[in-house]
């Protein structure tokens, strides 16, 4: 891949420390969205020029110590995972600035040099799972795909053939997410929660949001202009959309204290910028807000034909003599427009009848008035085989034939089935991706207990490089921060949906019947053979009518039997 | 045998059967029963004995247990060097009559006569150390008779920073006795590192060996910077380049001994659990804040959150740097109420964790108002890391020695470490990885002796093996003499039989219960057993018939 050029713009900015080699950027960005939800953004960047070598992550200073150590013994160049709760709508909230499927997700590319990546990854989530308490232990090579399209480097590259048996993916969509996971998340910061921005992430106000996503991001940058040397860069972030109405608010108006609990006491002093972003694009041309304190600075930023404008707070420019509380308030009440979807979203759903087989719909809108290029990957757990004939792609009832398709069949309990298919889907259409399945059945250890949900199945995602920068907020390849994707126009913004997860129940066998079965097994093998060596090693022969009647001397031939052989002898 | 009331009856003659023949097919059905009894008790049970047995390697039990009768003794040889070599021979058999009571150290003396002019040249007892006469062989310990040690030092006896005790014509052997067994071998210390692995619970480590880290083949070396308000102080120091200057070469003396990863890391508000009290300005005492040192194990409490690490299982040596700010220094820690800590520095350590410093930015920083904050404040290196190393030595096992009247030592060099402190070290590493071996050997073959349902796979067979064999090597090289190699063994030892004892194969089937099994195995077995127990008793009746039949024909 490219090395793409990276020109900071805090180059300017003479640096707070001089014998330490990293700076680190706390940055919100807030957006009103059109369904009349808040989406809040926190993004925390690090930027490390760590020395290259066996003894990279030893020596730490902003970088947390504890991921860089994860990182630098598990040989990762890049290393992403997030945590969600919640379904990113992206018919009705555009799209987010960063893409996360519901649960666990986690991508990884590991260095070239790397052996045995199977087992380093499966090292590797059992760190990360204990670093960050979630489940991601339960990631191993039966759940992980190595797409071969979807999931290319974000960073820097140093040679350009690029291996996919190096990179690993894996989701866990059953992954709940809570306060336990914040906690830690929080622990990787360098001013933790104690101040800047992460003093508003707490637990009681993120939890009771419609959609929560924690994120953490290594990737490998360049240092500077001419791309000798190589930074890491740490970016960690949340995101967050509240529903004012459902929280008790009664109207539209939202303030930092209504989405936080509080008001912000000032920045982390050990950032370099600490910026809060209000996008008030909607205000020229839904109902307008007011924004008090007034901002520090108006951007408009033009982004791929489209022109979004933006109030910026300079944390650090500020006077702090009380907590800042940014309230935003609707002069009317907030009128609906009707909704007007993102060029491209997607939904998915299962369709079929009985316990046998069934099919997997996905359906992809292009709002575009061209048409458009995608990548759809499909992670399909082992346990149920999907049938690669049965693939249909129709498109406005004419079937459309893939331009390539890479298909790797699971395997049992060792390789999940992974599907990625290059499409070309046309304008303003609806493509219907269509494949079958069928349910099996599993061991008897496999089955979760009574009491369960189904079986999740991960998100499918749907890669795709816009046109055009309508509803798009993701951030520049080259830059890490939400500052430098304002006017950062290019020819095409990637862009990865994914789409829900889905639950299946699979048959599910009574239990007890083993034991059953080896019980019936064994009396009837029993029962056979009590006749059969009755028969081969006695005789039926007739007795005397005189010689036993009578209970009396039955027993008494019974007991005394020793004694009857000896009067046979005679 | 009741649901066959009619085969219940004993043979009979049948009306139209010869006899002959009914005792023909009697023998046959007689053999088919002995057939059944072979086919399913000779043969099948103890097949299903051998194919559902638990895999278990053959193990060495008995040189398992003879680890126990074997002893610990650790030769070493000590040469006297004298001028006058019959004294040297009188000071040989008295130091000898006291080391024969020592259950632990087997020493040979081994008297030399030294060449006058070899001393007489050395300008300095320096010179002597890096004469030819003080290079010795690991454990080894030269005893070198220098008539004018007065002029170097008012001691009687000199130790060195390598394998040479320097004494004075007229010192006493009961001196030099002292010398070698308080400082040099340290054999209470062992001893009480052996009592206390064996029978924990009968007797305790001493101070070195509650200090002392519990072997292991790496360790993890953690300098920690503790900032709690970086809006008012700004630390702009070098600590990666001032662990390189410090630490390593330190830490490259020990590698023989283990591995040692040094790691720094960074942090920012963490404050001190506990609130330090404020002492009012008093005539002669400027104000200031205190910290008992009974409050100190609360400090490690917070901190400890932030300091472990995720990917590395080995021990971790901590050693923090605490800047308090400006508003809360200079900041001291109090042994007991009013007496500052021992010759003022600012320091603590926690055994088997590692040490905390307290640095206090300067005085002149802080009262000048003309200076922002954050203020900032320079490292006092050679403190810092001067007290880190005091204290990692005290951790690695290099104990502080009792003074002993007329006895002194060579400063320490730059290194930070003596050959014979490191002998000594080799010695106390030696002792608790063979004793560990063997006690765990031991556990583990009454562990297995007592628990039917553990496996023991190839692999775990062959780490019990190496680990006895490596055992039995170490003794035997410890009776050679021959310090190194006698670690190496101990070492493999140990982590031979750790790999061992801790392998999760071990416990593959030890959560099978038994009701389980027998609920799958006797719905089978009881009713196909009963009947071919039941005819054993025809057998035996046919057989005993059939001898008595015969003894009768031959009577006849």
């Amino acid at each position: 891949m490219v090395c793409f050029i990276l020109v900071p713009f805090w180059i300017l900015n003479v640096g707070q420390c001089l014998v330490q080699k990293d700076r680190f950027d706390e940055e919100l960005l807030l957006k009103p969205l059109p369904s009349g939800h808040v989406y809040a953004y926190f993004q925390f960047t690090t930027v490390w020029d760590a020395p290259s070598g066996p003894q990279m992550f030893q020596h730490c200073h902003l970088f947390p110590r504890a991921l860089g150590e994860v990182a630098g013994r598990h040989n990762v160049q890049e290393l992403h995972v997030t945590l969600t709760e919640g379904l990113w709508r992206y018919e009705y909230w555009g799209f987010p600035v960063s893409d996360a499927a519901p649960g666990a997700e986690l991508w990884t590319w590991f260095r070239n040099d790397t052996k045995d990546v199977d087992n380093i990854w499966k090292k590797l989530t059992g760190a990360l799972s204990g670093l960050l308490c979630a489940s991601l232990n339960f990631i191993g090579t039966p759940n992980s795909l190595s797409p071969e399209y979807s999931f290319r480097p974000t960073g820097v590259v140093k040679n350009s053939n690029l291996n996919s048996s190096f990179v690993r993916y894996a989701t866990l969509p059953r992954e709940i997410v809570c306060t336990e996971n914040l906690t830690p998340w929080k622990k990787l910061l360098p001013c933790d929660s104690k101040k800047g921005f992460a003093s508003l992430l707490n637990a009681g106000h993120i939890h009771n949001t419609n959609y929560h996503s924690l994120g953490l991001h290594i990737r490998p940058v360049c240092k500077d202009a001419k791309c000798t040397e190589v930074s890491i860069e740490l970016r960690q972030t949340v995101s967050l959309v509240y529903d004012m109405m459902i929280l008790g608010f009664q109207n539209q108006d939202w303030s930092l204290r209504k989405l936080f609990g509080l008001g912000l006491s000032g920045p982390c002093p050990l950032a370099t910028s600490s910026f809060i972003y209000v996008d008030v694009t909607s205000n020229e041309t839904g109902t307008p807000y007011q924004l008090q304190p007034e901002p520090t600075e108006v951007i408009t930023s033009i982004r791929g034909g489209y022109e979004s404008k933006f109030k910026v707070y300079n944390i650090q420019k500020m006077s702090f003599t009380h907590m800042l509380n940014i309230v935003a308030t609707y002069s009317t009440p907030k009128v609906y427009a009707v909704n007007v979807p993102p060029v491209l979203y997607a939904s998915r759903y299962i369709v079929g009848y009985g316990q046998e087989r069934g099919g997997i719909v996905t359906k992809i809108h292009n709002n575009h008035w061209k048409h458009l290029d995608i990548i759809y990957l499909e992670n399909i757990p082992w346990f149920l085989p999907i049938y690669l004939h049965t693939l249909r792609v129709v498109a406005g009832g004419k079937e459309i034939t893939p331009i390539l398709k890479k298909y790797v069949p699971g395997k049992e309990r060792s390789r999940p089935y992974s599907l990625e298919v290059l499409l070309r889907i046309p304008a303003r259409s609806v493509t219907e991706i269509y494949i079958e399945f069928d349910y099996v059945f599993l061991k008897w250890q496999e089955y979760p207990p009574d009491a369960n949900h189904g079986f999740y199945i991960g998100s499918a995602i749907i890669s795709a490089y816009l046109p055009v920068g309508k509803n798009y907020m993701g951030l520049p390849q080259a830059g890490p921060t939400i500052y430098s994707s304002f006017n950062a126009s290019r020819e095409g913004f990637l862009l990865q949906l994914r789409t829900e997860s889905l639950i299946i129940t699979l048959p599910t066998p009574d239990f007890s019947m083993p034991y059953n079965v080896i019980c019936l097994a064994c009396t009837v093998v029993a029962l056979a053979f009590g006749p059969l060596h009755n028969i081969t090693t006695k005789r039926l022969c007739m007795k005397d009518g005189n010689s036993c009647n009578g209970l009396l001397i039955r027993l008494k031939s019974m007991l005394f039997k020793g004694r009857k052989p000896q009067a046979q002898a005679h | 045998m009741s649901s066959h009331p009619s085969t219940t009856e004993e043979i009979k003659t049948v009306g139209d059967l010869p006899v002959e023949k009914i005792d023909k097919t009697e023998d046959y059905r007689i053999y088919a029963a002995i057939s059944y009894f072979v086919i399913l008790i000779v043969i099948g049970l103890p097949l299903w004995w051998k194919t559902t047995e638990v895999y278990r390697v053959p193990l060495p039990y008995t040189r398992i247990a003879a680890l126990n009768e074997s002893d610990f003794v650790l030769v070493t040889n000590v040469t006297i060097a004298s001028l006058d070599i019959d004294r040297g021979k009188q000071l040989a058999s008295d130091l000898d009559n006291f080391f024969k009571t020592s259950k632990l150290f087997k020493v040979h003396f081994v008297v030399t006569q030294v060449q006058k002019q070899i001393l007489a040249s050395a300008q300095s007892i320096q010179a002597l150390e890096l004469s030819s006469v003080s290079r010795r062989q690991a454990g080894d310990i030269l005893l070198l008779e220098v008539p004018g040690l007065p002029r170097f030092t008012p001691s009687q006896v000199l130790v060195g920073r390598r394998r040479i005790v320097y004494f004075a014509t007229d010192t006493s052997s009961v001196k030099l006795t002292e010398v070698l067994q308080q400082w040099l071998f340290q054999e209470e210390t062992l001893q009480r590192m052996i009592s206390s692995m064996v029978s924990p619970t009968k007797s305790e480590l001493d101070l070195a060996g509650r200090r002392r880290m519990p072997t292991a083949s790496a360790y993890d070396v953690m300098v920690t910077i503790v900032n709690p308000d970086p809006e008012k102080v700004q630390l702009n120091w070098d600590l990666q380049e001032a662990i390189e200057n410090f630490l390593s070469p330190f830490l490259r003396n020990l590698a023989p001994l283990a591995d040692y990863n040094v790691k720094s890391q960074w942090l920012y508000f963490v404050p001190l659990q506990v609130q330090p009290k404020l002492v009012p300005e008093q005539p002669g005492i400027r104000k200031h804040f205190a910290l008992s040192e009974e409050l100190l194990p609360h400090i490690i409490t917070p901190l400890e959150k932030k300091l472990a690490s995720h990917v590395s299982q080995n021990p971790c040596l901590n050693f923090v740097v605490y800047v308090p700010p400006c508003s809360e220094s200079p900041l001291y820690i109090y042994r007991q109420e009013g007496v500052i800590l021992r010759g003022g520095v600012n320091a603590f350590l926690s055994p088997r964790w590692g040490g905390i410093i307290i640095h206090n930015p300067p005085q002149d920083i802080c009262d000048n108002t003309t200076v922002v904050e954050p203020k900032p404040v320079e490292a006092d290196w050679s403190k810092i890391m001067g007290t880190f190393l005091a204290q990692l030595r005290l951790l690695v096992g290099v104990p502080e020695l009792d003074d002993i009247p007329r006895v002194s030592m060579l400063p320490l060099a730059a290194s930070g470490m003596r050959q014979w402190e490191l002998d000594s070290l080799y010695r106390v590493r030696i002792m608790e990885q063979l004793t560990s071996a063997m006690l765990t050997l031991q556990s583990l073959s009454q562990l297995l002796g007592e628990i039917s349902n553990i496996v023991i796979d190839d692999e775990v067979g062959d780490s019990i093996q190496e680990a006895v064999s490596a055992v039995e090597r170490g003794i035997e090289l410890l009776h050679q003499g021959n310090l190194l190699a006698a670690f190496e063994a101990s070492k493999q030892a140990f982590l031979s039989a750790e790999a061992a004892f801790t392998d999760p194969s071990l416990l593959a089937l030890l959560y099978f219960p038994d009701d389980q099994k027998y609920a799958v195995y006797i719905p089978l077995f009881l009713p196909v057993m009963i009947p071919v127990l039941m005819s054993l008793k025809n057998i035996y009746l046919w057989a005993a018939s059939k001898v008595r039949h015969k003894g009768k024909e031959k009577v006849d």
